[in-house]
Order: structure tokens, then sequence, then C-alpha cells
């Protein structure tokens, strides 16, 4: 044997170990900066790199003994791995295309389990509705009175009306009140996601209380024939809210659901496959939510007229059935994962 | 300590392994999260407060505590600031992309096991009111079992991460180094120090088990006490395979990089025909 040559993977290694430096250095480059800072000339030389390194790696593992190079190409081609097929969609191209596509089809996709949680939060309403109509005192057990603000059976029907047209009084106070709700509403909207995972039990008791608080105030307000103006206080903003409270609830039945009686495959690869989907109807629950917020805070307030407030609820809800049962029909098939960097189109 | 492996199998079909966080490494960079937030959250209620008033201090406040972390995640691609200090990182277990909805779906249910176990637990009168002794205690025995979820499993999988399908591993890094068989740097070879010369019997002694202990032996011999180490590998080597000086002994290092050289090379012949030798013979 020729003592004078090098071992192989000299040789091997001197060959590629341009190829492997001009690649970390890219690598490096989107640690620290991201995928949007590389110039176009980087951006088509990563995944030719990246394979190049992919190859060398796989040779290398079979042949070659150097364990210090095994190691740092391991580490070279994972590291690039998660860069080359990381999702590379800007946030505002991402948030469109989920609002027009993923969300509505998200959402008819557990259609049943929302429709479910509807008929639970209605079950608390009724409930609470006739057990006021038996005994007024149990509204203080459904209504806090942090949230109930006076609004209680004590109160006399005048100050009753004028909660649900308090337009001319304190302008920051009102808002300050329509944010505090909106981040009780939302927090629990997310709360009751994560509930899911506990087998739904806590998520189906958390939207029965909705409903009864619900029920329970109805019930006060009917007792003295404000039904009406009632109706035209909580619709507007309800219509979205108890919409999406009702969404976070279907998103958690379906997690549940998920949890107790397993499809195919195993408990985690179904719950991970499920539980992406319900995040993203979380997050479009809460923008939602923004938007009641934002109807309760601002325009409920200077609209005391009964007939522009009924009109608001009726295009609200006109417009979330037409967006949740028609919008992005279709397209959702044809939307794969996120092509991976250098896939010939 | 490291945690356990975790690999996958990217679509070109080769498995690529990553080490899985530890709990402490993973506490501290939610420690670093958490310190991060409360002070956008402390500076939103000093600044945005006294001119807007407490409704947009409510709204903020909120959007902070549910977004940051996905927001700071989707941006870097799985890292938040903490992850990054601590080099840790999120990725798919299947190895899919890091995509919005994933981000998403594990960092929601934060609120249940990270932010209302946190606020019963620092307020616990607002929460368990009036209610008797046992029940308490039952709220928060469920309550700790929530904020621990992740010490129940050897892989430290948060409830998101299952909810996802994400694990937060280790950022691989590994630098370059120095080939140690590419023969003596420049200035060495122009030196007229003979190449101690091995015959091929005498390099089918060992195995790649051997080789690497070597590799290992000639990176440290810098090392404090690696001299030792160098000198009583090579008093070994030399005996066992009856290694004679041809001409004057050369320096133990010299002997072992060039026996190291001699025997990869043997080696990954043998490789390359098929041969594969783990261990030396005993």
């Amino acid at each position: 044997m020729n003592q004078a040559a090098d071992p192989w993977s000299v040789r091997f290694r001197r060959e590629r170990e341009a190829t492997w430096v001009e690649l970390e250095k890219i690598v490096d480059q989107c640690e620290r900066h991201g995928l949007r800072r590389l110039s176009a000339a980087q951006l088509a030389r990563l995944p030719v790199l990246y394979r190049a390194a992919l190859s060398a790696l796989s040779v290398a593992r079979s042949s070659v003994l150097d364990r210090s190079l095994l190691a740092y190409l391991e580490a070279l081609v994972a590291r690039a791995y998660l860069w080359v097929y990381a999702p590379r969609r800007g946030a505002l191209a991402l948030a469109a295309h989920y609002a027009t596509t993923l969300f509505p089809a998200a959402v008819r996709a557990i259609r049943w389990h929302v429709a479910i949680a509807a008929a639970v939060l209605l079950l608390g309403a009724a409930i609470a509705f006739a057990l006021f109509r038996v005994d007024a005192d149990t509204y203080h057990y459904f209504v806090p009175s942090a949230l109930a603000q006076g609004r209680d059976p004590g109160a006399t029907t005048e100050h009753l009306r004028e909660t649900l047209f308090a337009g001319g009084g304190d302008d920051d106070d009102l808002l300050t009140f329509a944010a505090f709700l909106f981040t009780h509403n939302a927090s629990v909207a997310v709360l009751t996601y994560g509930l899911g995972f506990l087998f739904g039990v806590p998520a189906l008791l958390l939207l029965l209380y909705t409903g009864l608080m619900l029920g329970a105030m109805t019930a006060l307000y009917h007792d003295r024939d404000l039904a009406v103006e009632w109706w035209s206080w909580i619709l507007p903003h309800g219509v979205s809210e108890l919409l999406a409270i009702c969404l976070c609830g279907g998103a958690a039945l379906a997690v549940a659901q998920r949890l107790l009686f397993p499809g195919p495959h195993s408990r985690l690869h179904d719950l991970a496959a499920l539980g992406r989907r319900m995040g993203g109807i979380v997050a479009g629950s809460i923008a939602m939510l923004l938007l009641a917020g934002m109807i309760e805070g601002v325009f409920r307030q200077t609209v005391p007229d009964l007939r522009v407030r009924y009109l608001l609820a009726g295009v609200t809800a006109a417009c979330w059935l037409a967006y949740f049962t028609r919008v992005g029909r279709g397209r959702v098939a044809a939307d794969g994962p996120t092509p991976a960097a250098g896939t010939p189109p | 300590m490291s945690g356990p492996r975790h690999s996958l199998t990217t679509p070109e079909g080769l498995e690529l392994g990553f080490t899985t966080a530890t709990a402490s490494e993973r506490l501290v960079a939610l420690t670093i999260d958490l310190g991060i937030l409360l002070a956008a959250v402390l500076l939103t209620v000093l600044v945005v407060g006294p001119t807007l008033g407490p409704g947009p201090v409510y709204v903020i406040a909120f959007l902070l505590r549910v977004f940051y972390f996905a927001w700071s995640e989707a941006r870097s691609n799985g890292r938040t600031f903490g992850k990054r200090r601590m080099h840790l990182r999120v990725i798919r277990a299947d190895g899919g992309p890091l995509s919005t909805e994933v981000v998403l779906a594990r960092n929601f249910s934060r609120e249940i096991e990270l932010f209302l176990p946190l606020q019963i637990i620092l307020t616990p009168d607002a929460y368990h009111g009036d209610h008797a002794g046992p029940l308490t205690l039952l709220a928060s025995v469920w309550v700790v079992l929530l904020l621990l979820f992740p010490l129940t499993n050897r892989q430290r999988l948060r409830i998101g991460d299952l909810l996802a399908g994400t694990r937060v591993v280790v950022e691989p890094s590994a630098a370059l180094l120095r080939d140690l068989a590419a023969g003596p740097r420049g200035e060495r070879s122009r030196q007229a120090e003979p190449e101690p010369q091995f015959l091929d019997a005498q390099l089918a002694v060992y195995g790649i088990k051997e080789l690497d202990v070597l590799e290992d032996v000639l990176r440290k011999a810098r090392a404090p006490g690696g001299e030792e180490t160098l000198a009583a590998v090579a008093a070994s080597i030399r005996k066992r395979i009856g290694w004679t000086a041809t001409g004057p002994a050369p320096a133990d290092y010299t002997f072992l990089r060039a026996f190291y050289a001699a025997q990869r090379r043997h080696l990954e012949h043998r490789l390359l025909l098929g041969q594969r030798r783990e261990h030396k013979r005993s």
C-alpha cells in the first residue's frame, strides 16, 4: 500500500470543503437576520448547496471515519435543512391567505362540533332563563357582580333602561369597559381551546356558564319589558362574540374527540394534525372578538336608534353566514404545504 | 446532561438527529421571555396608560400576552428571544415547515398551562373564593399538574407541543476542525523529520472504535493532562503493534498522528471494499 497517499476522506473533504463553508455562511446569515435578508443569488444557491452537503453527509456516514468531519456535516445539514424548508410567505400574505381560505375551511370541518357548542350555550341560557322566572335571586349565582355593574334584580327599570342607551355619559369609562369585556371574552375563548386537552369537560362547563350568564341577564330585561331594547343592545356585537366563543368551544370539542376516540393513526399524530388547524381557529376567533369589541365600544354607544342596531346585527350575521359557508370553497385541496426552496416550478 | 435524541426524515430520505432540550434549558428560556413580556407590559402601562387611558392598556397587554410567543417564534423560524439566547429552537416533529398555524397552536395553549396556573398561584383568593379547603387543595393540585406537565415525559413536551406536533431542540452546531490525517502543516513538512511508516499487519490490529479514541487523544493533546495521556497511548500502541523506529525515534505526537493517518487510510480503504471492523481483535 502506498503510505504517502492521504486517506480517502482527506480528498473527499478537500474537493467539497469550499461549498460547505459557503453554505455555512448563508445559514449563519439566516440565523442572524432570517431568510428575507438573503440576496437573490444566495437564495438560489441555498438549496443547491444544501443538497450537495446532504449527499456528502450520506456518503460520509457510510465511509468516512473522520469523526469531527461527520459531526460538522451532521450539524451543517440539520441547520441548513431547517432554513431550506422554512415557510417563506410574509406575514401579510399569510394572514390574507388564512382569512380567505384556511379559516372558513377549518370552521366548516368542525361545523358539528360548533353546533354542539352552540347548543350547550343555548341550553345554559334556557336553564338560567327558566330559573329566573321561578326565583329572581338565582340571578346572583350566574352573573358576578363585577360584570353586572349594578344590572341586577335590585335595580330600577329606569336604571336598566339607561344602561342600554348610555351613550352621552363618560366616553372614557365606556371604552375602558369595552376593552375589559374584550380581554375577558378573548381570554375565555383562548382558555376554552386549551381546555379541550382535558377531554373537553371544562370547555363544556365554560360554554354552559357563558349561556347561564346570558340567560339570566336576558330574563332580567324581559322581566322589565325591555326585551326589544335588550336584544338591540346585545345582538350587534353578540352575534360575532357568541359565534367566536362557539368556534373555540367547537375547536376544544374536536380536540377532545380526537383524544377520546383516536383515528387510524396514533393519538399524538392525530392530535398534532388537528391541533394545528384548531390553533388557527382560535386566532380567527380573537379577530372576530376584536371586531365585536369595536362594535360594542364605538358603534353601539353612539347609535341609540333601535332599527339601525337591529340592521347592523342582521348584516353581521348574514356576513358571517356567507363567510363561513361560501368563502374559500374548493381552494383548500389545491393548497399543499409550503413548497420547499428550489423546487422546480 | 442532555435530552433524548429526536430524529426526523428529510424529504430527500436522509435521517437527521436533533437533541431535545432539557427542562432546565427550557425553563431559563421561558424566564427570559417572561421577563421581556413583563417589561413590555410595564412599558405599555407607563407610556400608553397616562395618554390613552386604561382601555387600550387592557387590549395591548392582552395581545402581548397571547401573541408575544407566537409572534417571536413565527418571525424567526421557531426561536423566541429566550430560546435564541439558550440556543434552542422549535421544530416540527415530522420535519415539516414551521408554519404560522403550528406556532399559533403551540402557543395558545400557554393560556391554560402557564398563565392560568400562574394567576391562580399568585392570587389564590380571587379564584378559590370561599370554597372549602379540600376543593381548594384539589384545584391547586390540578393547577400544579398542568404547570409541571413537561416533567411527565422524557422529551419534556408541553401540552402545546402535543397539540401542534412540535419539539424543542438544541440548535445543532459544530465547527469544521483541521483534518488530523491531512498531513502536517506547512512549516512542519519542510523540516526533514521523516514520517513513521507502518506495515499492513501493524494496521490490522485496531478497529474504528480505537481510531475514534485516538482522534480524541490527539485533539486534546494541548489540554491539561493531554501530554501524559499522549505518552501513555503512544507507548501502549508501540508495544501492541511491535513498532520499532528505523531512524531517530519520533516524538509521541508525530508518531500518533502518523499512526492515526495510516490507520484511517487503512480502515477507510477496507470500508470502501465493504469490510467494516468496529473493534480491535481481542
